[in-house]
């Protein structure tokens, strides 16, 4: 099956081009266009005048305002930027699982996949980091159309392996990004529950936009094991052997009381959290992203 | 711990299956990659406590479950008592077996009481194999009724009953074994003495369900009147306890029966003919032709013959010349005469017997002969010529060629002032012969003589003193003599007269003249006799006439006087007052009278079985050893010692076996109910060893085999329930009986068991629990 096919199902494809995303704050971009930069710099329409502070360009002073009222302010201007979008997937162990048709980890590059090819096709930016405790593969921002094939080509190469560090890999996306844009995360969260608050926390202090796709299978959200099983970890070399019965209801509520911390975590960095099944059609799931996500623009 | 299905105990090795499943378990899982570890772990750290024990409760009410389940199908069996508290109260079954002889009834060679035995059996196994507790108390009509002559209840019921609130064994065989050895008794019994002892236990465990089974044959004779029996049974009712009539009887055969027999009151005498009455009963509805009676006697040579216990008899047995009795209609008793003669004094006995049929103990039948050397004749003549005494004494003893057994001897009457009484007992039977008067003290020896059983018969005649007769010995009726007398008649004599002037009553002493087809006394003439008083009322007084004369006035008269007789001729042996002395009939009058009147103090020839025995001895010498031979259909005879009781007289000694369920073993009281002769041995101090015979016979109505059927009990038995039921379905096809067991329990643990299996199985959360599948939390 080709790449494109496995990841990105034309029905789903057609369905979400319709849509246009927009993200929720202004974005620094090169292209003039559909998005609002969070950046000052060279443009027609003023906005406000702010305290000189030492180390900025005088070229944007406003002389006027030092003539009448000896003071040196310097002018600010608003200018619309093209988006630049990151794609973040986690391709540890942990994503491997999956008893249906599809595993966490080919669902989150479907929905990779159909998220780039959105942004691509409005013209815009994209990159994607593939990462486990470290990052596996990177690409740079694009916005021709070619670049889709690369990112489907990347998820393809790099197969589910190692643990999750989200933490440490962040800081050395943080880094290594110029700029600011959309972070879209999709990973099961799975591993050390502070290292993958800490890494969400870490892209939104670097200002990025970030989006939280939080995928788990049914297995995961309903445990339905029934029959005496030997549980072996995927991240870990820890087996257990019980009745899935008698643990069921604790394992529930610790699934619960860890996605109640998430979304606490993301609420509070102003993050946009999503819990989605594998068995949730990725098209339904995308729409659904894109239609909040544009509410919530023309609110403000 | 018993079970009552012991192979089903391998069940118990089931117990080890919740195990291995467990093992199983343990060991057989499937593997499952799994992402969220973390929560699982948790989840399992937090739980694992509970978690492993509910899983052993549940294993372990798994195992209790298997436990209870094999207990239940091995039908566990407990005598604990705080079982009963559950519902485990104890069953009480009491079987009242009637052992009355009409038990014995053949059909097919099974007895009644067999088919009795058989289901009872059938109940003791059913009652083994049952469930719950249960107790069974057996008491057998016969030993009900000896139990019933005296005792506390307690003491009766205890002694009486073959088992008695015995709880059953798994393995009843050893128990039955003891019963079904038994036999019929020889008694007519009714179930009233059964009832009588039951009831109050019954009664005292009024709380406690009972079965009373009644195992009998309702023969008409016994049961024909049950209403007397309702009281008793509406009092069972009332304890709860259910009551069944087992029916042992088949259809209704015939049956003969030998009724009686007995000596006649006749001469008993070595060397004197003696003839046996025989009664044979035919009680069916069909006549029965050329029945066969044999006879047989027994003689017992005193000082020769020796005890022998290992034939019937110690006495030499001689077969007389069977008896056929042509036809005998239904339910009619026929009678026969047989003569017999034992040459030597002795207590002998006299056996008659019928062939075998449906009922056997009815049909031998005893009685012992008592043959003194001679009968002692004394008499006391008023004439002194001693006329009187001559007539007399030729027609008892005429000549030397046929013994009539008479000892005859002639004294005054001042002998009978002055001898002593026990020389007077010496004598059978006194004649006083037209005898004037009588000193008052020779009375009082003449009166004390006939209390005794003495006999004395009064032969009138010119010298009798009418004063004297009414004075002193009629005396108003409390005297001897039979009648007051108020003269002396002549009746008028027509020459060439063919009217007979005497007729013969129905009286044992003329019976042989009277069945003739002619008058025997046609030549006989009556001059003279005494005369009674118009007003005086024969049959009032006790009087018995024994012949009339012209103007049917009494002749011959008879009447007792303690425990003999007296009888009064009220005419004289002289010519002047008749002839009769002279006719050959009057051979037959004397005769006949003093062996009816020397029948008197003799021992009853049998009585009915289950009677004491009871054997004095007079004027011996006797050893305190004696020995008792009891009858035996077959085989050797049973023998007991017991030891002779003094009497107050130095000249009696007497040997007595009551029969005492409380203080006699088994053996001897069952031996004691048998139908025959009994033979009590004792040795003189002289070293002669000395016999004393009694006979027992059964009762005759027992051998009516008509019987009463179930509707007709039932109507009169109303408004007490009876179940009726047959012993041979009740051996086929067991019994139903009240249960009371564990198995509650055990039913109510194991649903238990079950309850707290499931609870503790969602528990352990092995239910699966209706998914939500489809929605994100």
């Amino acid at each position: 099956m080709p790449v494109s096919r496995r990841f990105l199902h034309p029905e789903a494809a057609q369905r979400v081009a319709r849509l246009e995303l927009r993200a929720r704050h202004i974005v620094e971009g090169f292209l003039a266009g559909l998005h609002r930069s969070p950046y000052f710099g060279q443009s027609v329409e003023f906005v406000q005048h702010r305290q000189y502070v030492a180390g900025d360009d005088v070229r944007h002073v406003d002389w006027k305002v030092w003539a009448r009222q000896d003071r040196l302010v310097i002018k600010q201007y608003e200018e619309d930027t093209n988006l630049r979008c990151t794609l973040l997937v986690d391709s540890s162990s942990s994503m491997r699982y999956g008893r249906g048709s599809i595993n966490k980890f080919e669902y989150a590059c479907t929905l990779a996949a159909c998220i780039a090819y959105v942004v691509l096709r409005q013209q815009d930016a994209v990159a994607s980091v593939m990462f486990d405790n470290r990052i596996r593969a990177r690409l740079p921002y694009r916005t021709n159309r070619g670049h889709l094939n690369d990112i489907l080509a990347s998820l393809e190469e790099h197969p589910p392996a190692e643990k999750t560090d989200l933490d440490a890999v962040f800081k050395e996306v943080v880094n290594s990004l110029p700029g600011r844009g959309l972070m879209v995360l999709i990973s099961d969260l799975l591993g050390a529950e502070q290292s993958a608050l800490r890494g969400i926390d870490t892209l939104r202090r670097a200002g990025h936009d970030v989006i939280v796709l939080h995928v788990l299978d049914d297995d995961e959200l309903d445990f339905p094991f029934a029959d005496p099983t030997r549980f072996e970890g995927l991240e870990s070399s820890q087996t257990l052997t019980c009745n899935p019965r008698a643990l069921r209801q604790g394992y529930l509520d610790a699934l619960q009381r860890f996605l109640d911390h998430v979304r606490r975590a993301c609420a509070a960095s102003k993050c946009d959290y999503m819990l989605i099944r594998t068995s949730q059609a990725p098209d339904a799931v995308l729409s659904k992203i894109l239609s909040d996500r544009m509410r919530l623009v023309r609110r403000r | 711990m018993q079970f009552l299905f012991q192979p089903l105990t391998y069940g118990f090795l089931l117990v080890a299956v919740p195990i291995l499943v467990h093992l199983i378990n343990m060991l057989r899982h499937r593997k499952q990659s799994w992402a969220a570890m973390e929560f699982l772990l948790e989840s399992y750290r937090k739980h694992r406590r509970w978690v492993l024990l509910k899983q052993w409760l549940l294993l372990a009410a798994r195992i209790l479950i298997m436990l209870v389940l094999v207990m239940m199908l091995a039908r566990w069996i407990s005598n604990a008592q705080w079982l009963g508290i559950f519902g485990g109260r104890t069953t009480h079954h009491y079987v009242l077996l009637d052992d009355s002889y009409s038990m014995a009834e053949q059909d097919q060679n099974v007895t009644a009481y067999q088919r009795g035995l058989q289901a009872f059996a059938a109940l003791v196994r059913s009652i083994s194999d049952q469930p719950g507790q249960h107790q069974l108390t057996l008491l057998r009509f016969s030993r009900a009724a000896l139990a019933a002559r005296g005792g506390s209840d307690n003491v009766r019921m205890d002694a009486a009953a073959d088992l008695i609130s015995q709880t059953v064994p798994r393995d009843p065989s050893r128990l039955l074994d003891r019963v079904t050895a038994s036999q019929p008794s020889s008694l007519q019994l009714s179930a009233e003495p059964s009832l009588d002892l039951v009831v109050p236990l019954v009664e005292q465990h009024a709380g406690e369900p009972a079965e009373v089974y009644i195992v009998s044959d309702f023969r008409r004779n016994e049961w024909g009147q049950p209403e007397t029996l309702r009281n008793k049974l509406t009092q069972l009712k009332n304890a709860s306890a259910q009551i069944q009539f087992i029916d042992c009887a088949q259809g209704n055969p015939g049956n003969l029966s030998l009724a009686l027999i007995e000596p006649q009151q006749e001469v008993l005498a070595a060397g004197v003919p003696l003839m046996v009455r025989l009664q044979v009963r035919n009680q069916s509805s069909q006549v029965a032709r050329n029945v066969v009676v044999r006879v047989k006697t027994i003689q017992y040579a005193q000082g020769q013959t020796v005890p022998v216990g290992e034939q019937s008899y110690s006495g030499q047995v001689s077969d007389l010349p069977p008896l056929v009795i042509e036809q005998i209609g239904p339910n009619e008793s026929v009678s026969r005469q047989v003569q017999v003669v034992f040459g030597i004094p002795g207590e002998h006995a006299v056996e008659a017997s019928l062939p075998d049929d449906s009922l056997e103990p009815d049909n031998r039948r005893w009685c012992v002969v008592r043959i003194q050397p001679s009968l002692r004749v004394l008499q006391i003549d008023g004439d002194v010529n001693q006329s009187n005494a001559f007539f007399l004494s030729t027609a008892l003893n005429p000549d030397g060629r046929s013994s009539t057994g008479m000892s005859i001897e002639a004294r005054d009457a001042n002998y009978l002032r002055d001898v002593r009484q026990e020389e007077l007992r010496s004598w059978d039977v006194i004649a006083m012969l037209d005898v004037p008067r009588l000193d008052k003290q020779a009375i009082d020896n003449l009166e004390s003589f006939v209390r005794a059983g003495g006999g004395v018969v009064f032969f009138s005649g010119p010298n009798n003193n009418l004063v004297e007769l009414n004075n002193q010995f009629y005396r108003g009726g409390e005297g001897l003599f039979p009648i007051p007398v108020e003269g002396a008649v002549e009746l008028p004599i027509v020459d060439g007269q063919q009217e007979p002037q005497v007729w013969a009553e129905d009286h044992f002493i003329l019976a042989p003249l009277r069945s003739l087809s002619t008058s025997p006394f046609p030549l006989v003439q009556v001059r003279q006799l005494l005369q009674i008083p118009s007003d005086f009322e024969l049959e009032q007084a006790g009087v018995e006439v024994v012949a009339r004369a012209t103007g049917k006035r009494p002749l011959v008269v008879d009447k007792s006087f303690g425990s003999g007789h007296v009888v009064a001729v009220l005419t004289g042996l002289q010519p002047a007052w008749s002839n009769w002395a002279q006719d050959p009939t009057f051979v037959v009058l004397a005769l006949r009278t003093v062996g009816y009147l020397g029948s008197f103090r003799r021992e009853v020839a049998s009585e009915i079985v289950a009677t004491p025995i009871n054997t004095t001895v007079f004027g011996q010498n006797i050893l305190p050893d004696a020995e008792i031979f009891f009858p035996s259909a077959s085989g050797p005879r049973m023998r007991v010692q017991q030891k002779t009781e003094p009497q107050t007289d130095q000249q009696l000694a007497s040997v007595k076996l009551s029969i005492d369920v409380t203080r006699q073993s088994p053996e001897v009281i069952d031996a004691l109910m048998r139908a025959g002769v009994f033979e009590t041995w004792l040795m003189t101090t002289d070293g002669k060893t000395l016999v004393r015979n009694l006979a027992r016979n059964v009762a005759a109505a027992e051998g009516d085999l008509a019987r009463v059927t179930s509707q007709e009990m039932e109507e009169k038995l109303r408004p007490v329930e009876i179940r009726f039921r047959s012993a041979q379905s009740m051996s086929a096809a067991g019994w139903a009986t009240q249960t009371t067991s564990p198995s509650v329990l055990l039913m109510a643990l194991l649903a238990g068991l079950l309850l707290c299996e499931q609870a503790l199985g969602y528990a352990a959360s092995f239910h699966p629990p209706p998914l939500v599948t489809g929605g994100t939390r």
